[in-house]
């Protein structure tokens, strides 16, 4: 049955390079993904219009998460190392690259974003990878919860000219979405 | 192929909230709160993973063997 409208569930993964892969969808309320504009610019000459093309902006993934423990997002954030409890993470340690994949899909047994779903399952990936988190803002009000939101952003290509951003889909008639690759210095996906 | 040079046997158990996935070379292994399993390859050190190596104390028996028998 082909999906009208993706709603209610979506995972989400977040990988430092180098790194395993966390999924966030237990901690993730809200995401938003805005950039990768691709403007044209037109330059005037005496007989037309030549259209110029510009370079694409880069993406920004903001999630609103909820968050619990400091190895949650704020070690996303600030950088570091920590490893034994208690934890501390502060602030200019290191900023690390991340990949963030967001997988929509029919397929019930998939527990990760970045995982492999059935063949005749209808899945829907978002992959950013060469991340990094630019802002972490937290709120919290009196009759609610701590809430934050954390924003990502990635170049949509790397110095190399190979692509940061991919958009994966299966209608269900395929053989369905590959699991990913770890996410290192030489792969992205 | 996996960055650096951290090759044994190690068991890695999630203690997190969060379902994390390993890798072992090329193969996925997904772990919920609290399980566990043996990889060739020690993953990067978070608080989010437990990590033992496995290999070390058949090492140490290795050398004490050696050592008794020279």
């Amino acid at each position: 049955m082909a999906v009208d409208a993706w709603s209610e569930k979506a995972l989400v993964s977040i990988t430092k390079i180098g790194g395993t892969d966390v999924e966030f969808c237990t901690k993730t309320t809200s995401i938003d993904i805005s950039g990768g504009g691709q403007d044209t610019e037109t330059v005037r000459t005496f007989c037309g219009d030549i259209t110029r093309l510009n370079p694409q902006e880069p993406f920004e993934i903001s999630l609103d998460v909820v968050p619990v423990y400091a190895d949650d997002f704020d070690s996303i954030y600030f950088g570091g190392t920590d490893t034994t409890q208690p934890l501390e993470f502060t602030a200019g340690t290191s900023r690390d690259k991340y990949r963030v994949v967001i997988l929509w899909t029919t397929d019930t047994t998939v527990t990760s974003a970045t995982a492999a779903t059935t063949a005749g399952e209808e899945a829907y990936r978002l992959i950013f990878a060469e991340c990094y988190a630019v802002s972490f803002d937290k709120t919290y009000d009196a009759d609610g919860y701590l809430q934050g939101t954390i924003t990502f952003k990635c170049s949509a290509k790397d110095k190399s000219g190979d692509p940061n951003v991919a958009v994966q889909s299966d209608d269900g008639s395929g053989t369905g979405l590959a699991a990913l690759n770890p996410y290192t210095s030489t792969t992205k996906w | 192929m996996l960055e650096g040079d951290n090759m044994g046997k190690y068991k890695v158990t999630n203690i997190s909230q969060q379902t994390v996935v390993i890798y072992d070379g090329k193969d996925r292994i997904e772990l919920k709160q609290n399980e566990s399993a043996e990889v060739d390859y020690m993953p990067e050190p978070t608080s989010r993973l437990k990590i033992e190596r496995i290999d070390k104390k058949a090492k140490d028996k290795e050398k004490e063997v050696d050592k008794n028998g020279s």
